[in-house]
């Protein structure tokens, strides 16, 4: 069977996450704290699962979001620094293929890396009865579905940085994206102005907002995330996805090496 | 022409797809109250900076602030014997963090509410920061029974502490509580001298099932003209 | 026949914020016949790995353009025939040998049968069958060198650019590569060698351009870059002092002293004889008598030393 070159790329990808060990040390420590949690006992009686469920979303957060950061942000630069592009480049592979081919291999690496964290969380909620495991599963693909757009933020940026100024760039992106209500909230305060209550709309329009991806409640006060804000919420990082992809790609095309 | 147009294309695509992104965040957003559990709460300018910064682990940040929080208290209680010192001012920023960051924190505000009140001699501001709590959480009982004991004992707004231990009452399905909450109503309407009232309060005592020896009992020490005590498990400082 | 490669006016500027332009590529105009082995010189700093990134596609010009195997310069269709060995090539640490070849043969889109023996066979010609499945991490710098010319070739190339290919190569591995040229060449393939090694482009290629600063100095077949001019060399067994100053009042002639013979340069055929008259009247011996041919080496450093002197280029003989 012959494969696109994007899915070539993408399966390198993922050899290379497992073969470099980054990704199943940070999924080991995380389920490893996981578990963990789950058996520390010093928190008042009757909230012990709630707790042991903000533990593990929060673990599943941060594990999550430094694993797509380690990843992504050397997969361009990475081949740039070590010179590996030019093997690459001179195959016949368009450079959108490239970036795209990247994308798709992240991604699904990141997510083997996230399943166990989000299994272990399900396997205490089932042995303590302590909610829905469906909607832990949906909390679990909502925190992907996060990673998927940080990962094509992460290559947008790696299309015309370093690896360092890359995971830096990409974090401060994602703390941007949390302190836009903030921005917003400080516009608000200080000026009365429509223009300013305009821009500051904007500006919430625009940039990326991982505000939506958040159901923790979800999980931890055992309410149901309707499936319907599930598939919106999907096109959203579909939608968003592909502006930082094609942005990425544009800015890769006109590079030279 | 077509190069010029050929040489926009890029810019013309990448904003069709900020416009797709614009538009199904506006999507997103008629959807997201349903899963928003904080939609309805009108955060402060301050609140939204520190939840910014917290971001997706701002849940946990509140669970390890109460923490430190229960900790500290229980520790004063136990080894220095005496929760009722002015030097708890140091927790009340973390209290106000804790709501801040998780404002379905019903402990939390009981808590805090409570030390204004008892602990620093400020009624009014521990009514306010109930009323906070009971806006972000209107069904938990706890705190309307708590601002009612301060409007009662320390503001002396019987009226008002009535009618919220009469809305707690009506939340709660467990007939006890109810019972207790119902009993706290008689009892303040009646050290308010509204013997109606209270008398009211205790025929619809009467009505649920188990407890209308008990009710009965206090109509007709009403009746005599006695006071009643206070209810069992009323919250004391 | 259509060139393998051609450029016209083929021209990079490489612009700078903080340093003037600089000019790297000045409008070269070149033709690569096809089942050649085509050398590409010049010093460092001439233009060559940049004009070698221009027919791949890794930059673009800033003037003229080209051809390989008659698509644009870069294009996917042109990217298909090519290989391309970098000069000290990188790889990725975490493959195998044999892993890395079935990437890049992937990449080409060849069937997986296709690829396998393909792949096995590489191998097997570069001498690395044996440490095919150690990490590319452990390879010597021999090894990836190998190993890249390897990959250079896993998609059955028509046109193979090889950029410095005896890097790390002991006496030995540049034979065995010379070899393989040489059968890509009797398989109808054209090869673009850019090398520093003269002896060795002198060896393989047929056709040889050179580059200084950006520029080209002359381009032509080796026979005819070699067919030095009139001048005469003798090796003489047991001169003596006449010898040397008869020799000294010859215009233009050089001499020699080595352990076991003199060796005697003369501008022109004519003076020859009274050496040999010499050589024989005092007890001399001539071992050998013949036409002075250039070396490459020697044509480089005068052509490139001569554009570093401003004066005049020199005409190889043409294309």
């Amino acid at each position: 069977m012959i494969a696109s070159p994007v899915l070539v790329v993408a399966r390198q990808v993922m050899r290379e996450a497992w073969r470099r060990r980054t990704l199943p040390v940070l999924a080991l420590f995380g389920c490893g704290i996981i578990i963990a949690s789950a058996f520390l006992s010093f928190f008042q009686l009757g909230t012990e699962i709630k707790f042991f469920k903000d533990v593990a979303i929060a673990v599943i957060f941060l594990f999550g979001a430094m694993a797509t950061l380690v990843l992504v942000s050397t997969q361009l630069s990475g081949e740039i620094e070590s010179r590996t592009i030019y093997n690459v480049l001179s195959k016949p592979i368009r450079r959108y293929e490239l970036v795209l081919g990247k994308f798709a291999g992240s991604v699904v690496a990141i997510g083997i890396a996230v399943a166990p964290m989000v299994g272990i969380l399900m396997f205490f909620m089932y042995v303590d009865q302590g909610g829905s495991l469906l909607e832990a599963a949906k909390a679990g693909y909502m925190l992907w579905l996060s990673f998927v757009v940080l990962s094509a933020v992460a290559l947008a940026i790696a299309s015309f940085s370093s690896s360092i100024v890359c995971a830096a760039l990409s974090v401060l992106v994602y703390v941007a994206s949390y302190l836009k209500s903030a921005v917003i909230a400080y516009a608000g305060m200080v000026t009365y102005s429509r223009l300013a209550a305009g821009a500051a709309q904007t500006f919430y329009y625009l940039l990326p907002n991982f505000e939506n991806f958040n159901v923790r409640m979800a999980v931890v006060h055992d309410q149901v995330v309707p499936w319907a804000y599930l598939f919106r919420t999907t096109l959203y990082a579909a939608a968003l996805s592909a502006f930082f992809l094609y942005l990425g790609t544009q800015i890769f095309q006109e590079r030279e090496f | 022409m077509t190069a010029r147009l050929g040489h926009y294309r890029p810019l013309a695509i990448a904003a069709l797809l900020l416009v797709c992104v614009a538009g199904t965040q506006a999507w997103v957003d008629v959807y997201r109250p349903a899963v928003n559990d904080e939609a309805g709460v009108p955060f402060t300018g301050a609140a939204v900076i520190v939840r910014s910064f917290a971001g997706q682990i701002r849940g946990l940040l509140a669970d390890f602030l109460w923490l430190r929080v229960d900790e500290y208290a229980h520790r004063r209680r136990l080894v220095d014997g005496d929760l009722n010192r002015a030097d708890d001012a140091a927790l009340l920023p973390l209290v106000r963090l804790i709501t801040w960051l998780n404002p379905h924190y019903v402990e939390a505000y009981a808590l805090g509410g409570q030390w204004l009140a008892f602990h620093f001699g400020r009624p009014g501001d521990a009514v306010t920061f109930y009323n906070e709590g009971i806006r972000n959480n209107p069904q938990a009982a706890d705190l309307l029974t708590g601002v009612a004991f301060v409007q009662w004992r320390l503001l002396h707004d019987n009226k008002a502490a009535a009618a919220r231990v009469e809305q707690a009452a009506n939340l709660t399905g467990d007939d006890m509580v109810r019972f207790q909450a119902l009993w706290l109503e008689a009892h303040i309407l009646l050290d308010g001298g509204d013997r109606t009232g209270a008398i009211r309060v205790w025929r619809r005592v009467a009505a649920m099932p188990g407890y209308r020896q008990t009710a009965e009992h206090f109509l007709a020490q009403i009746a005599r003209g006695g006071a009643v005590p206070a209810a069992p498990g009323t919250p004391r400082p | 026949m259509q060139p393998a490669i051609s450029v016209h006016d083929l021209a990079k500027r490489y612009r700078s914020v903080q340093r003037s332009d600089r000019a790297a590529l000045l409008g070269l105009t070149l033709d690569v016949p096809p089942g050649e082995i085509y050398g590409f010189l010049g010093p460092n700093g001439a233009g060559k790995t940049t004009t070698i990134k221009l027919l791949l596609g890794l930059i673009r010009p800033t003037g003229g353009g080209g051809t390989v195997l008659g698509h644009p310069l870069g294009s996917v269709e042109a990217r298909r025939r090519v290989g391309f060995l970098p000069e000290s090539p990188y790889f990725y640490e975490y493959l195998r040998g044999d892993e890395l070849l079935h990437y890049y043969g992937s990449l080409f889109g060849l069937a997986d049968r296709v690829r396998r023996q393909r792949v096995d066979t590489l191998l097997r010609l570069v001498g690395l069958w044996d440490q095919r499945r150690l990490s590319v991490r452990k390879y010597s710098r021999g090894m990836l060198q190998r190993l890249g010319l390897a990959q250079a070739l896993v998609n059955d190339p028509d046109l193979v650019i090889l950029d410095e290919p005896a890097g790390g190569l002991d006496p030995i591995g540049r034979r065995e590569m010379r070899d393989i040229l040489l059968g890509l060449r009797e398989r109808g393939k054209t090869v673009f060698l850019s090398s520093h090694i003269l002896a060795e482009v002198e060896t393989v290629c047929d056709r040889v351009a050179i580059l200084n600063r950006g520029e080209l100095v002359v381009v032509g077949r080796i026979g005819d870059l070699l067919a030095g001019g009139r001048e005469m060399e003798l090796t003489i067994h047991g001169a003596n002092g006449s010898l040397a100053r008869h020799i000294e009042a010859i215009p233009g002639a050089t001499i020699h002293h080595g352990t076991d013979a003199t060796v005697v340069v003369v501008p022109e055929q004519r003076f020859v004889y009274p050496i040999i008259d010499l050589v024989r009247e005092t007890g001399g011996q001539i071992v050998s008598l013949g036409a002075k041919r250039e070396r490459l080496e020697d044509v480089f450093v005068k052509l490139v030393g001569a554009r570093e002197d401003g004066t005049a280029r020199s005409d190889g003989g043409g294309t």
